[in-house]
């Protein structure tokens, strides 16, 4: 499958905060912040691919690079085939950004009056910015409102237009930087199906989403990337990911009937990686535990805890969430 | 650049001048009184002012009223561009700008249209008002003259405003080179007094500002009518003044472009 996005050891240094001496001298960046470290990722067109990380891991930089807004210091990328350095106005004019951020309109103007100042901004005929902005209103519910002022709109309201504006240039690619930030459940819930459903599923854009709400992730992506540090510390599908981290189920047995110093035999067992025991009411005991490479030792364990005199009361499997795993690969990365 | 975006801009600051109703009206008002107060300055002053003014009619109401409208052009020139990256940065919406494929300068320069716009119409309100209310013979004009000079003028103050508007780039806040200019040329420029009441080593500084030739040019231009030929000292003057700081404002524009994309910083504020 093609690339709709290649980084390749994309790297930017930030110069220390404002010196003087650094004006006129582009060569000579001392102290310099290292906000992306060598970032390659290829993402596949008409895929939506996830970035997460920490605070400060570079996700808004990375996107920023991509836009062309920020310049990088070494490395390369490609974006819808076109070279960041070389290409910017090419690629801006096939790319669509939506930031969490609000601000980024006219709030004075009306909603549709927003959209036709960016159409225009977006070389786009008069018809045609007229023609898509009604069919973008249309399918986000925002018609009724359109010529209100945008500082009358709610959260939600507001980023449905950041969302028009991002689709009025019908771009190949589009960059969200974190939009359901400032936005209810119902809200967040209507922009991920609108995203999935409309942007993706009918219109075949390609997404970068970044999110610090995990569940999003899961939920939306086909692809991730994991940024620490400026760093790419993990790449690939989600259920790669699980793998990869070797977290992909535990299990959860409470039983009672037994002391807590007997549920400590259980250490003796090989097979179980990590395990929790916690006391719950009427003397029960919750015990969380993953087993190393394969379930066969699930009996063992049973068998160790009846043979101590406990009774079992139950035992399921549970499948790991994202952040299980993304908070395992952000303690191991040293976070 | 085509007609399709400046107009997207008028079109946008129109809607939001109009927006804010109230200060619109008061801006256009203030011009009345504003220059209702030089004329009843130039009352009190009387025919004492002849010597000074001989060449430019021998009254002071039209000289300061002429004064007043170039030097509203060159406020405009010096601090449109950089005040507009300021409220586009500070309103967040430059970053949605820069992610299109228009180019920053044209976004810089349609941003300042407006500005340029209302204050045309606040330096026609001027004139107006100086004829029809108060007297200020315009019979002479030499109007083409008029609008060369008033083109060089734009000119040459648009580009120190790009300049301006490079440091605002980069530094976010404060423009050294609009103070300074603003001031000085308000000093000795001749804005409010021909420099010739000024000492001779003062005057020598007047020589170094574009509006001093702007203001000599206009007022002789339309109050004498002087002819083109007549005026070709002070027009060479601007043209040579804008063949240099046009090229040059826009090269230390995009070393600003350029340092602000290095650090990030091209929509912070």
């Amino acid at each position: 499958m093609a690339s709709a996005i290649q980084t390749v050891n994309l790297t930017k240094k930030y110069p220390a905060p404002y010196a003087a001496k650094n004006l006129f001298s582009a060569g000579r960046l001392r102290e310099s912040f290292t906000a992306l470290d060598s970032v390659s990722i290829s993402v596949d067109k008409g895929r939506l691919f996830g970035l997460i990380g920490p605070n400060g891991a570079g996700k808004t930089t990375l996107i920023k690079t991509l836009c062309t807004t920020i310049s990088p210091t070494s490395g390369s990328a490609f974006v819808n085939g076109f070279e960041i350095r070389k290409d910017g106005a090419k690629i801006r004019g096939c790319i669509g950004l939506i930031s969490g951020d609000q601000r980024s309109f006219y709030w004075r103007l009306t909603g549709k009056q927003n959209l036709e100042f960016f159409a225009s901004l977006l070389n786009l005929t008069r018809e045609t910015a007229k023609k898509r902005i009604s069919t973008l209103l249309e399918e986000l519910d925002l018609t009724a409102q359109a010529d209100k002022m945008f500082q009358t709109y709610s959260a939600g309201m507001k980023q449905k237009i950041a969302i028009a504006r991002g689709l009025l240039s019908e771009p190949a690619i589009l960059f969200l930087d974190e939009p359901t930030n400032s936005l209810d459940p119902i809200s967040a819930g209507y922009l991920k199906k609108f995203i999935k459903d409309n942007i993706v599923g009918e219109r075949g854009v390609t997404v970068l989403f970044t999110t610090h709400r995990l569940d999003e992730i899961e939920q939306l992506c086909n692809q991730i990337a994991v940024l620490d540090q400026g760093k790419v510390i993990f790449s690939g599908s989600v259920d790669e990911f699980k793998k990869t981290m070797h977290l992909s189920s535990y299990y959860v047995l409470e039983v009672n009937n037994i002391k807590y110093e007997r549920l400590l035999n259980l250490n003796n067992i090989p097979e179980i990686k990590e395990i929790q025991i916690q006391s719950r009411p009427f003397d029960t005991f919750s015990i969380e535990f993953i087993l190393a490479h394969s379930d066969s030792a699930l009996p063992s364990v049973i068998d160790q805890l009846v043979a101590d005199g406990g009774k079992i009361l139950s035992c399921k499997q549970e499948e790991s969430s994202l952040e299980d795993i993304y908070l395992k690969l952000m303690q191991e990365n040293g976070q | 650049m085509n007609c399709r975006k400046p107009l997207a801009f008028l079109k946008r600051d129109f809607h939001i001048a109009l927006s804010y109703r109230f200060s619109f009206l008061l801006q256009l008002t203030s011009v009345f009184f504003f220059i209702l107060s030089f004329y009843f300055i130039s009352k009190l002053f009387g025919k004492a002012a002849l010597p000074y003014l001989s060449s430019y009619g021998g009254d002071y109401f039209p000289f300061v009223l002429i004064g007043l409208a170039m030097a509203n052009f060159l406020n405009i020139g010096l601090t449109t561009f950089a005040e507009s990256i300021r409220e586009e940065q500070t309103m967040g919406t430059l970053e949605a700008m820069l992610v299109t494929p228009s180019k920053l300068s044209t976004i810089i320069l349609s941003s300042s249209l407006w500005n340029f716009l209302f204050s045309s119409a606040k330096v026609s309100i001027y004139l107006l008002l100086g004829g029809l209310l108060f007297g200020v013979d315009f019979s002479r004009t030499n109007l083409p003259a008029a609008l060369l000079i008033l083109a060089l003028t734009t000119l040459s103050f648009c580009s120190l405003g790009i300049i301006s508007a490079s440091f605002i780039m980069v530094f976010k806040r404060g423009t050294p080179i609009t103070h300074l200019l603003t001031s000085s040329s308000n000093l000795f420029g001749g804005v409010f007094f021909p420099i010739a009441v000024l000492p001779g080593w003062l005057q020598n500084i007047s020589k170094l500002l574009p509006i001093t030739y702007s203001l000599q040019a206009m007022r002789h231009a339309v109050l004498n009518g002087y002819s083109l030929r007549t005026l070709s000292h002070d027009l060479l003057a601007l043209v040579a003044f804008a063949g240099v700081t046009l090229p040059l404002s826009i090269f230390i524009f995009n070393i600003a472009v350029k340092k602000a994309k290095e650090r990030g910083s091209l929509a912070h504020y």
